[in-house]
């Protein structure tokens, strides 16, 4: 059983999906696939390191797009690479650019890798990179870490998805698995779930259920068909999320004042709000978008800019899930397409995927600490590289996936969750 | 030119019609030279209101609005008239919205030319040789046929099948009170001949060519788009579409062709093997890195099929990096000119060399590392050397691609008429001969191999024409009966009947449409590539003054270059209608509820995200074969509470049409009929007809058969 759910070829794909729907609703336990609520201690993992794995329960994922410079931010330099911002003390020992205030208050909570290397200085195909762990081919599309994880670890709650994204559509999602797996986009947070509420009054609306109801029974009963049934099982799904409390996870109405402001009032602020509250509800894997980090001009500008909005929900967003003790079980992680040269290219820099940095919040991840390094100029790895697939494995280890066994795609191939990354053992506690 | 038709001249006048220049065609010569795909010479014949006469060949085509466009009659194929205007370029219209007379004409014209589809007998006789062939496999396995379907399932069917959409409630009613014996072989006919029918092929192709508007840094496909429509719209046969594919030259701003190699122009060994998967449903994707685990695919037959594609060169950095130099010299032009010229950059040629060499880390013992590629075809078995197909005797690297493609499409391929087939086969019957459709590397994995054997065949037959092939599949008892439920395991499946399905995401699409504005939409056509033309600049001639030029030629055409809208991040989905709008021929689309009210193939490709149609299962087009069925929330909550709610509830034909009737028995029957194709079941009408008089409106019973099981699923 257990090898026929990893084999799907494409014509059984069409049932493992209409089991998948089930499983995603939680309506029936499958022997590999438990459903919902699985706990990931008990996925037991198969990794080598036989550390504690699987602590974080959820993930928010920053994907800064357009490539965070690695030295105006988390590894900063001095001597010819500096910027225009200092090195700053932080909470922790060691030191981040002043263009993050905030986060230099948090630093004791959070771990930096300062070594990660990539090959790929192309925008799209970083991107790519970085959502996947694969490099991005035309014969083939991989899952994002949240589809791999409901993939491995089921459905995360009955109603809400297990995967949404705020502020990008839902690209690079599912990949070979099925669009059950596909993250639920948020476009504008403030806007929350679009189409959620009927269009039409309570009373209305309840006699036109009763009617669908009457009518589906009559046309359900004659077709005996698993697709039929798995569409029975999302209208219901639907009319349990549009008619119950949770619908309520995607609504920012419901924070406060205070609390929208300390997260800053736009779009990538509220987001980060927003994949609080979504975690909180049950959704395992959310991804936050801030566009505009393609700083080729003006990197002062741009980091007072969208530094200063990362810097203050990303601050804002640590303090509030250590509050409200959900730090250990969610995994914040700030990924970027690439770095930035260490040279200028009059007020900004250029592309740089051969060193760059990357960050790991909770869930798991060691506090106050920094992996790897860069030489001094800040062009290459100094010490313990990490590629993508080693982030993606270490995020999927942290999350208790299997990251050494293969599953097969529609197509007959074999892939594993971090394209046989390795588990940096050295950033998990 | 062989067309003999002639038809009387009138004063030429200023025509709407746009009309585009001829395809730049690849100069090289077909050696063997196969029988032309293009409409053969017509008889002179009298034709409905004009004389024809062999001195002068033209007439002034004029649409229903007074819009006249002087061209000599091409092809009248699915409802789309297809002429060639004096300076050679060629421009389809919808039949309906020409002139009675000239709709006269057209068919008279058609009716002159003697390339008539396959006799009916011969289509009956084929169709029941597939059926005795999947009796015999049903018998064996002691599996009992599927009873045959009512009227009602088969009419809502066949036009999803075949156009693409439901019936409208006239055309149901139409058929269901029809007494003829042959009505279904009838309607079988008018529909594959119908414009959907091109929609719905178009439609299909798309998601398994990965057709896609944008390939980057604003290069626009819009002229691959119209020419793959015009292939379908003129009927051409597969293999002359996939031999013009891949031997096409030129910018993607000037030969549609070439747009389908320039796809992958950047990533080379990614589209070979796609377009062996696709064309040869031979999966060699993992035969790119490494020889083939359980099939007999090398890592070097790939190399060696990719030699043939070694000498072509599709995406021209120097040329786009000229671009983006001008466009940052000239800020004020800034990512517009971008938008204009990158097209320039995708330029399909031949190099005076094969360049294509083993990867530096080849690593098997039958060739060596960093080694020039011989390019060679595979063989799947020693009866290749007496094969016909194999006959390869030229390859000067300039005649590669023409070898290739001479191969590919040869009748004689092993498997380019079963791979063809069979993805066709499954188009129609919901599951294939052998799945999956991308891999016949294992003959002994299709369902019944006898049946594939003998849909190769007449694939080879109809000369690889694909409507007189779904002819032939549509009227096989096999898809007349009742649809079953997917199997666990294709192989097993012996094709009791089709299998039920979801519609496809542009199935329910078009099928709104429908309800909202009837049959409208299968008369107004989306073109793009007029204006897209205008961008062909020579390398050497890309400078601020030209483009300074070309805006303003493109601004004259009062059309904007950047069609479509994009899935902004706020859109919601939503197509900028302004933008697109001047691209339609044969009327304007209705706007309802911020959604332009065109079929899928006549909207942006892929849709936006959050389009209806993606969040249906409309494919990103990233990967050949990825539309799906699959259900999700969102798309539920769209249905429910959605924009297209609006576009059903507001001035739609459907309601419009219950609305006017009597009594509350019959609101519920027009209703039924709209969106089921069927009158309701005595209970259904007791219980719409209770709640109509218990306070609800044709509205909620519209909601309430929109988000009905039946609605979505294809019986």
């Amino acid at each position: 059983m257990k090898s026929d759910l990893l084999q799907f070829n494409e014509t059984s794909r069409r049932l493992f999906i209409e089991r998948l729907a089930k499983s995603t609703l939680g309506l029936s336990i499958l022997p590999f696939l438990p459903g919902q609520n699985l706990r990931a201690e008990d996925a037991k993992p198969a990794t080598s390191a036989g550390a504690v794995r699987g602590k974080a329960k959820s993930v928010i994922m920053i994907q800064l797009t357009g490539g965070l410079s690695q030295i105006d931010s988390f590894d900063p330099k001095s001597g010819a690479s500096k910027g225009p911002g200092d090195a700053i003390k932080t909470s922790a020992d060691f030191q981040i650019s002043s263009f993050l205030p905030q986060t230099a208050k948090i630093a004791d909570k959070i771990t930096v890798i300062r070594s990660m290397t990539a090959k790929v200085g192309v925008h799209d195909s970083a991107q790519y990179l970085m959502r996947t762990g694969f490099e991005k081919r035309g014969t083939i599309v991989h899952p994002m870490l949240g589809a791999w994880a409901q993939h491995y670890l089921g459905a995360s709650h009955e109603t809400l998805p297990s995967s949404v994204c705020i502020n990008r559509p839902s690209n690079h999602g599912n990949g070979f698995f099925p669009a059950t797996m596909s993250p639920l986009p948020i476009l504008s947070p403030e806007e929350g779930l679009k189409n959620a509420r009927p269009a039409a009054d309570v009373a209305t609306t309840d006699k036109r259920l009763a009617l669908l109801s009457e009518m589906d029974k009559t046309f359900t009963g004659k077709v005996k068909d698993a697709g039929v049934a798995a569409y029975n099982e999302f209208y219901q799904s639907t009319l349990r999320l549009m008619k119950g409390k949770d619908l309520e996870c995607f609504d920012l109405d419901k924070e406060s004042a205070d609390m929208r402001a300390k997260y800053g009032q736009n779009r990538f602020g509220q987001g980060c709000l927003l994949a609080r509250r979504l975690v909180e509800g049950g959704v395992r894997y959310v991804e936050v978008e801030s566009g505009g980090w393609d700083m080729h001009k003006d990197i002062e500008g741009g980091m007072e800019d969208r530094g200063g909005e990362f810097d203050t929900a990303f601050a804002a967003l640590i303090a509030d899930l250590e509050g409200r003790g959900m730090l250990d079980s969610t995994m914040v992680v700030v990924a970027t397409e690439f770095g930035r040269k260490p040279s200028f290219d009059g007020s900004g820099r250029g592309h740089h995927p051969l060193v760059f940095s990357c960050v790991l919040a909770g869930g798991g991840a060691k506090r106050g600490f920094i992996h790897g390094a860069s030489d001094d100029a800040g062009g290459h790895v100094k010490s313990d590289p990490v590629t993508v697939g080693d982030l993606h494995a270490t995020i999927a280890t942290a999350c208790g996936m299997p990251i050494e066994t293969p599953v097969t795609s529609p197509s007959g191939r074999p892939f594993t969750v971090g394209n046989k990354g390795k588990l940096v053992a050295a950033v998990l506690s | 030119m062989k067309l003999a038709l002639i038809l009387a001249a009138a004063i030429a006048a200023p025509f709407i019609l746009h009309a585009a220049p001829p395809e730049v065609q690849k100069k090289k010569k077909n050696k063997r030279e196969r029988p032309a795909a293009e409409v053969p010479a017509a008889p002179d014949r009298p034709a409905a209101s004009v004389t024809p006469s062999a001195s002068n060949p033209w007439h002034d085509w004029t649409a229903s609005g007074g819009e006249k466009l002087e061209g000599k009659f091409k092809a009248l194929e699915n409802g789309i008239l297809t002429v060639e205007s004096k300076d050679k370029r060629t421009v389809r219209f919808p039949l309906a919205r020409l002139s009675p007379d000239d709709q006269k004409l057209a068919q008279a014209c058609k009716a002159a030319q003697p390339r008539p589809p396959m006799a009916q007998d011969v289509i009956v006789k084929a169709a029941a040789r597939l059926d005795e062939s999947i009796n015999n496999a049903l018998k064996k396995s002691g599996v009992a046929p599927n009873a045959a379907t009512a009227d009602a399932q088969f009419v809502r069917r066949l036009y999803l099948d075949t156009v693409g959409r439901i019936p409208t409630q006239e055309e149901s009613q139409s058929f269901l009170t029809d007494t003829a014996p042959g009505k279904r072989a009838g309607l079988i006919n008018t529909l594959l001949n119908s414009p959907g029918y091109t929609m719905h092929m178009y439609n299909w192709l798309a998601d398994m060519l990965r057709v896609k508007d944008d390939y980057g840094k604003g290069a626009k496909a819009f002229l691959y788009e119209d020419w793959l429509k015009d292939q379908i719209a003129m009927n051409r046969p597969w293999d002359i579409m996939v031999r013009d594919m891949l031997t096409a030259d030129g910018k993607l701003n000037e030969n549609g062709a070439a747009g389908f190699l320039l796809r992958d122009a950047q990533m080379p060994l990614d589209g070979v093997s796609n377009m062996l998967t696709t064309f040869l449903a031979a999966d060699v994707s993992c035969a790119q890195c490494h020889d083939h685990p359980f099939a007999e695919w090398t890592q070097k037959d790939f190399y060696g099929m990719a030699a043939f594609f070694g000498a072509s060169d599709g995406f021209h950095e120097d040329t786009y990096r000229k671009i983006r130099q001008l466009a940052k010299s000239a800020p004020q032009l800034n990512k517009g000119v971008s938008q204009l010229l990158t097209s320039n950059a995708y330029n399909l040629v031949d190099l005076p060399k094969q360049h294509l060499k083993f990867p530096a880390d080849y690593k098997y013992d039958n060739a060596k590392a960093s080694e020039q590629v011989k390019p060679e075809l595979i063989r799947w078995n020693d009866a290749s050397k007496l094969n016909p197909a194999y006959k390869v005797d030229d390859v000067k690297p300039s005649q590669l691609r023409n070898e290739f493609a001479e191969w590919m499409t040869h009748p004689e391929n092993p498997r380019f008429a079963a791979a063809i087939a069979n993805r066709v086969w499954k188009k129609v019957f919901g599951i294939a001969v052998q799945e999956p459709v991308s891999d016949l590397d294992d003959p002994s994995g299709a369902s019944n191999p006898e049946l594939l054997q003998h849909i190769a065949t007449y694939m080879k037959q109809a000369k690889f024409d694909l409507r007189e092939f779904q002819r032939i599949l549509f009227n096989t008892a096999a898809y007349q009966r009742q649809a079953s439920e997917a199997p666990e395991d294709p192989k097993t499946y012996r094709f009791p009947g089709p299998i039920l399905r979801r519609m496809s995401a542009e199935q329910a699409w078009d099928s709104i449409i429908t309800l909202a504005a009837g049959d409208d939409g299968d008369h107004i056509l989306l073109r793009r590539g007029d204006d897209l033309r205008k961008t062909a600049i020579p390398s050497e001639q890309i400078n601020a003054e030209n483009v300074q030029k070309l805006i303003a030629t493109v601004m004259e055409s009062g059309r904007k270059m950047n069609l479509g809208g994009k899935g902004g991040k706020k859109g919601g989905g939503k197509i900028n209608p302004n933008a697109i709008g001047a691209a339609y021929e044969g009327g304007t689309p209705q706007v309802r509820a911020g959604l332009v009210l065109a079929r899928a193939s006549e909207l942006p490709q892929p849709a936006p995200e959050n389009h209806f149609l993606r969040l249906f299962g409309q494919s990103d087009r990233l990967v050949s074969d990825t539309n799906t069925t699959d259900g999700s929330v969102p798309q539920m909550l769209q249905l429910m509470n959605g924009p297209v709610q609006e576009v059903i509830a507001g001035s739609s034909t459907a309601l419009a049409a219950a609305s006017k009737a009597a009594t509350p028995a019959e609101k519920v029957a027009s209703l039924s009929l709209s969106f089921l194709g069927r009158q309701p079941t005595p209970t259904e009408s007791e219980k719409f007809v209770a709640a109509l008089n218990g306070g609800l409106s044709v509205r909620d019973v519209a909601w309430v058969l929109l988000n009905s099981r039946e609605f979505l699923f294809v019986q």
